[in-house]
C-alpha cells in the first residue's frame, strides 16, 4: 500500500534580480518553476538535472531554509508553508536534510560529538545521559567509532564527515530526508561505502528519501522513481527502470546518451546536444528545452508543454510523445 | 608505434613539516604517436602531480627523480629556457578548473594569441586571425566577436573550449588534460569529450588523460594506467583493462560503481580510506583494504606480466615473473 | 549500548581529545616576528601600567623645589630624574609611567564598548539582511561620514572633559569599521552548510548568530580589536592634546606632550619621552594586531 508522505504542488521560487541604486527588481530567475510531485512513505525520489535546472533550490524551498514564491507543499497531509514559526520548529523534526560538501557542512569548532548533541538541545530531547547514548548509537549507526566524538570535523576524511551529516539528520528521527547530491563530492570508493550506508539506514529506519544528484547511475541505483528536471521545470517523472529503459522526453534521451559508460565495447547512440543552458533568468518561450532539442518543431517553441501521464506513473512534458 | 613521451621511475617527494615524504613512487609509462594513455585514480593518488611533474610546474620544495623523455631529451634535466619552449608548444595542458585557468583581466582573443606570438613569432594581426580560427575549430559560435570578449562572459563550456583551442594552438605533439570535464555538466562532458576526440585523431596528438571517471576512460582511452597511493598498480590496454581486471584495486574500482544499465545490485565498496602521505606504510600500498591480502604482501610487489602490455603490481601475479625493465 | 558512569562522566562536554601530533602550541618567533614583538610591547605596556607605584621613582604630581633650574627651565635628564622635569619642575619619568594607565584604559575600555556595538550591529545587519541591514548600515555610513577626532571633540566638549568622557565618546563612535568587518563574515559564514543545517534542524536565530556564526567570525574580529586599541589610544593623546582629554594636573601621555611643546625649543626631552611612550604602545598593538592576523590567516594554519 503506498501512502503519499510529502505532497508538493506548483511550487516556485523566483529570486528577483535588483540593479541600479535603489535597488528595483529588473528581473527574476526561476530558479523553480511550478514543480509537483508526491513521495510515498519508505520510497526513494531520485531528482537530476544539470547545473541551474533548480534542484538543490527545490529541495531547500521544501524545507522553507529558502521561502518559496507560492506552491503547496503538504506533509503527513499538513501544510507545511502555511505552519508558523512554533509550528515549523515541530514540522523540522519530520524533515531533514544532507547537503552536498562535507566540507561545509560540520561547523569547525564543534567536536564531532558536539554537531550530534545540538539537534537534541535545539529539541530539549532526551534527559543528558540518554543524549550521550544517542550520539553513540548514531555513531554506531554510520559506522563510526565512538572515540570520533571528541574529534574535529578537520580531522576525518570526506567520507567520514558525510557519514556524520548524515547522522546529525537522524539525531531527530526524521521522517523524510532530503539528500542534496550527498555523494558527489566523495571518491568512487567513498561513494560506494555511502550508497550502501543509506540504503541500510532506509531499510533499518523505514526513512523516505528525496535524493537529489547529477550523476544518473547513482541515482538509478538509490531510486525508486526518478524525476528529471530542466530549467526549472519537470521534464519527465517515472519508475527508475521505466525511466532509464523507456525514456520519453528527448532531454531524458540525450542525458541517458551522454553518461560515458565505463565499457570499451558499449554501443553508444550519443545524442550531442547543441548549445548551452539557457540561462534561468532569461528561460526560453513555449518548452524550455527547444533551444537544444534535436526533434523541436514550431509548436515547441511557441506552447508550453503540459505535464500528462502517458502511462500509469509515467508523466512527460512533451509536445512530441 | 613511436614513442613520443616516456616517463622511468618517476618519484615525486613533498616537503610536509620538514620530511620528505613521496606522493609519487616509480611511475613508469609511456605514449605512442597517437595515442590516449588514461591515468585513473582516486583524488590524492598521485595523478595531477605526475602530470605537474611532466611540465616541470611543481612548486619549489620538491624533489623529482627518474626520467622523462621526450623526443630523446630527458624533460627533467634540460635547462629552463628550453623548458619554456617546450611548454604551451610541443606539450600543452588542460585544466580542471576552466573559470580559474584564464586569466579574467585579458581577452579571449590576447590569451590565445599569446603562445602564437611567443612560440611562432607571429605578428599580433596573424596571431587575431589565428585565434580566430582555433576558436572556430573547436566549435565556438561568433568567433569574431567572442575573441574580444572576457572568459566572464562565457559558460563553462565555452571557457573549457577555450582551453583546449589555446592549448592546440601551437599544434602540439602531446597534450596533458587534467580531469578536463569533471566541472562540466554531462551534456556539455559530451560535447567536449567529441570535441577532443575529434582534434587528437586529426592532428596525431599523443594525449594524457588524467581522470577518475572509468567511464570516460573507457570511451577516450587506447591504454590505462591506474593510480593507487602514489604508485601505478596496473596498466594495459583499456579493453584488457576492462574485460581482465587483475589488480584487486582496480577490480575494486570497477565493482563500486554503479551501473546504468542492467540489473542493480548492491555495491561492493572498497573498505577503508586512501592512506595519507605520512603513514605509508611498507609492503604493497593496498593490502590494508585489499580482500585478497596475503602475508607476502607486506614485501613491496614489483610489476608482473598478466597479459600482452597488460602488467599488475600485485604478489598474486608473480608467479608470471618479473617484468623486464 | 550501555555505558558506565566513568564513560559519562569521560564525555560528558564532548570536549576534544588532544592530538598526539608534533604541533606546537607556540609557533616560532622566526615565522611570526611581528606578533611576538608587538606582544612583547603590549606586554610591557600592561605590567608598567599596572605596578606604576612600584616602578615610579616619584609622585608623577609632586612639583620638587630641586625640580627647576635657577632660571626656571627644565631640568635634563640626570640620575634623580632619569627622563628629566617638565616646565612645572614634576618628574617625566613617573608622570610617563602613570600616563601609560590613561592611554591603557582608554584605548582598552573604548574598544570593548566599540566591540560590543560593532558585533552586535555587524551580526544583525548581515544575519538579518533587508531593511534591518539597509537601516543599520546606513547608519555605519552615517557614523563613519564625520571625521572621527572632530565628532569625538564634539562630543567630549558637550559632556565636559574626563578620563570617562572620554573613554565614552571614542567607545561610542569607532565601531563603524567594526560592524562592517562583522557583517562580511557573518554574510559569507551563514551560506556555509553548516549554518543552513542549524536553521533545518529549527534552531531560533539568536542560537544560529551567537552559538554558530559568531565563534566562527571571531578571527578578523581580534585582529580589528588589537589594532583598534592602538587607534583609541592615539585618539584619546589627541583629545588631551587639544586641552578636551584628561585634563592636568592628572598625567596623560596627550596633556604632555602639549605641555612638551611649549618649552620643546630649550628643553627637548619634556616632549620626547611622552611622545616616544605613545608611539612604542601604539606600534606595539599594531603589530601584535598585523601578527594576528598572520597568524589567523587560513594560508598559514597547519591544522
Amino acid at each position: 500500500m503506498t501512502e503519499a508522505l510529502l505532497k508538493v504542488q506548483d511550487l516556485v521560487k523566483y529570486f528577483p534580480i535588483h540593479r541600479g541604486v535603489f535597488q528595483h527588481t529588473v528581473g527574476h530567475v526561476k530558479a523553480v518553476d511550478g514543480i509537483s510531485f508526491t513521495v510515498n512513505r519508505g520510497e526513494t525520489l531520485g531528482v537530476v538535472g544539470e547545473s541551474g535546472c533548480g534542484k538543490s533550490t527545490m529541495g531547500r524551498s521544501v524545507l522553507r531554509l529558502i521561502e518559496p514564491t507560492r506552491g503547496r507543499v503538504e506533509f503527513e497531509g499538513k501544510d507545511v508553508l502555511a505552519l508558523n514559526k512554533q509550528g515549523m520548529r515541530i514540522m523540522r523534526r519530520e524533515m531533514q536534510i544532507v547537503f552536498q560538501d562535507p566540507y561545509a557542512s560540520l561547523n569547525p569548532r564543534f567536536t564531532i560529538g558536539q554537531t550530534l548533541l545540538e539537534p537534541m538541545k535545539i529539541h530539549h530531547l532526551h534527559n543528558p545521559r540518554e543524549r550521550l547514548q544517542h550520539v553513540y548509537r548514531l555513531l554506531d549507526r554510520v559506522g563510526l567509532a565512538a572515540e570520533y566524538a571528541r574529534r574535529f570535523p578537520h580531522e576525518f576524511s570526506g567520507g567520514q564527515r558525510q557519514r556524520v551529516g548524515i547522522a546529525r539528520a537522524l539525531a531527530v528521527d526524521p521522517k523524510l530526508v532530503i539528500l542534496d547530491e550527498p555523494v558527489a563530492a566523495l571518491d568512487v570508493s567513498v561513494q560506494s561505502q555511502v550508497l550502501n550506508l543509506l540504503e541500510d539506514l532506509q531499510n533499518e529506519l523505514n526513512l523516505t528519501f528525496v535524493f537529489i544528484a547529477h550523476d544518473l547511475s547513482v541515482v538509478r541505483h538509490i531510486s525508486d522513481r526518478v524525476l528529471v528536471l530542466y530549467l526549472g521545470r519537470m521534464a519527465e517523472i517515472a519508475d527508475s527502470e521505466e525511466l532509464f529503459t523507456h525514456p520519453l522526453h528527448p532531454y531524458t534521451k540525450a542525458l541517458l546518451s551522454a553518461i560515458p559508460v565505463p565499457d570499451p565495447d558499449a554501443k553508444r547512440e550519443r545524442i550531442i546536444l547543441q548549445g548551452d543552458l539557457p540561462s534561468p533568468a532569461n528561460p526560453p518561450s513555449g518548452c524550455p528545452f527547444h533551444t537544444r532539442c534535436p526533434v523541436a518543431v514550431d509548436k515547441c517553441r511557441q506552447e508550453v508543454p503540459v505535464w500528462r501521464e502517458v502511462q500509469s506513473g509515467h508523466h512527460v512534458a512533451c509536445h512530441l510523445v | 608505434m613511436e614513442k613520443v613521451l616516456e616517463v622511468r621511475d618517476l618519484t615525486i617527494e613533498f616537503l610536509i613539516e620538514e620530511r620528505y615524504h613521496q606522493a609519487v613512487q616509480g611511475v613508469s609509462f609511456e605514449i605512442g604517436e597517437g595515442e590516449t594513455l588514461g591515468l585513473v585514480g582516486e583524488s590524492g593518488c598521485g595523478k595531477s602531480v605526475t602530470s605537474l611533474a611532466l611540465m616541470r610546474l611543481l612548486p619549489v620544495h620538491t624533489k623529482v627523480s627518474g626520467q622523462v623523455r621526450f623526443r630523446g631529451e630527458d624533460l627533467l634535466t634540460v635547462g629552463e629556457p628550453k623548458m619554456r619552449q617546450i611548454r604551451g608548444n610541443e606539450i600543452s595542458m588542460i585544466f580542471q578548473e576552466p573559470m580559474t585557468s584564464l586569466n579574467p583581466v585579458h581577452r579571449i582573443g590576447t590569451q590565445i594569441s599569446e603562445s602564437l606570438i611567443l612560440h611562432r613569432n607571429l605578428s599580433a594581426s596573424k596571431a587575431r586571425a589565428q585565434s580566430i580560427e582555433l576558436l572556430k575549430l573547436v566549435g565556438i559560435p561568433r568567433a569574431e566577436q567572442i575573441v574580444d570578449e572576457y572568459p566572464h562572459q562565457l559558460s563553462g563550456g565555452m571557457r573549457q573550449r577555450v582551453m583546449i583551442a589555446m592549448a592546440m594552438a601551437c599544434q602540439p605533439t602531446v597534450l596533458i588534460a587534467d580531469e578536463p570535464t569533471t566541472a562540466l555538466d554531462v551534456t556539455i562532458q559530451a560535447q567536449i569529450l567529441d570535441l577532443m576526440r575529434n582534434l587528437t585523431a586529426q592532428n596525431r596528438m599523443s594525449t594524457l588523460l588524467i581522470t577518475h571517471d572509468l567511464g570516460v576512460v573507457a570511451e577516450m582511452c587506447d591504454r590505462v594506467a591506474v593510480m593507487y597511493a602514489g604508485q601505478i598498480v596496473e596498466q594495459g590496454p583499456v579493453r584488457e583493462i576492462f574485460r581482465h581486471p587483475s589488480h584487486p584495486y582496480t577490480i575494486g574500482l570497477m565493482n563500486c560503481i554503479p551501473k546504468i544499465a542492467g540489473e542493480r545490485t548492491r555495491l561492493v565498496p572498497i573498505e577503508g580510506n586512501v592512506p595519507s602521505l605520512q603513514n605509508m606504510g611498507t609492503g604493497c600500498r593496498f593490502a590494508p583494504r585489499c580482500p585478497q591480502a596475503m602475508e607476502v604482501c607486506k614485501n613491496e610487489p614489483q610489476e608482473y606480466d598478466v597479459g600482452t602490455g597488460h602488467k599488475s603490481r600485485c604478489w598474486l601475479h608473480a608467479e608470471a615473473g618479473v617484468t623486464s625493465r | 549500548m550501555s555505558l558506565s558512569e566513568s564513560d559519562i562522566k569521560q564525555y560528558q562536554p564532548f570536549t576534544p581529545v588532544p592530538v598526539n601530533s608534533k604541533k606546537r602550541p607556540f609557533r616560532s618567533l622566526r615565522e611570526f616576528p611581528m606578533l611576538y614583538v608587538g606582544g612583547f610591547l603590549v606586554l610591557l605596556l600592561i605590567v608598567v601600567a599596572l605596578f606604576a607605584p612600584l616602578l615610579a621613582p616619584h609622585n608623577p604630581d609632586a612639583v620638587f623645589q630641586n625640580g627647576l633650574n635657577a632660571n626656571g627651565t627644565p631640568i635634563a635628564p640626570n640620575g634623580e630624574f632619569p627622563f628629566g622635569t617638565d616646565s612645572n619642575g614634576r618628574d617625566i619619568l613617573s608622570r610617563v609611567i602613570y600616563g601609560s594607565r590613561v592611554s591603557l584604559t582608554v584605548g582598552v575600555v573604548s574598544t570593548v564598548i566599540n566591540l560590543f556595538i560593532g558585533v552586535v550591529v555587524g551580526l544583525l545587519s548581515g544575519y538579518f539582511g533587508k531593511w534591518v541591514d539597509t537601516v543599520l548600515m546606513r547608519a555605519v555610513d552615517t557614523i563613519l561620514a564625520f571625521p572621527f577626532l572632530l565628532f569625538a571633540m564634539a562630543l567630549v566638549a558637550v559632556l565636559g572633559p574626563s578620563l570617562w568622557n572620554v573613554l565614552f565618546a571614542i567607545g561610542i563612535l569607532g565601531w563603524g569599521t567594526m560592524a562592517r568587518v562583522v557583517r562580511g563574515q557573518v554574510l559569507s559564514l551563514k551560506e556555509f552548510d553548516y549554518v543552513q543545517a542549524e536553521r533545518a534542524l529549527g534552531a531560533s536565530h539568536a542560537r544560529i548568530m551567537f552559538r554558530i556564526i559568531l565563534p566562527n567570525a571571531i578571527g578578523p574580529v581580534i585582529v580589528l580589536a588589537t589594532l583598534n586599541v592602538g587607534m583609541n589610544m592615539l585618539t584619546e593623546a589627541g583629545l588631551s592634546f587639544l586641552g578636551i582629554g584628561i585634563q592636568p594636573p592628572q598625567a596623560s601621555w596627550g596633556n604632555m606632550i602639549q605641555q612638551g611643546m611649549n618649552t620643546y625649543a630649550f628643553a627637548p626631552w619634556t616632549l620626547w619621552f611622552p611622545g616616544l611612550a605613545l608611539v612604542v604602545a601604539v606600534l606595539g598593538f599594531n603589530m601584535m594586531g598585523d601578527g594576528l592576523r598572520d597568524l589567523l590567516d587560513p594560508h598559514n594554519a597547519t591544522r
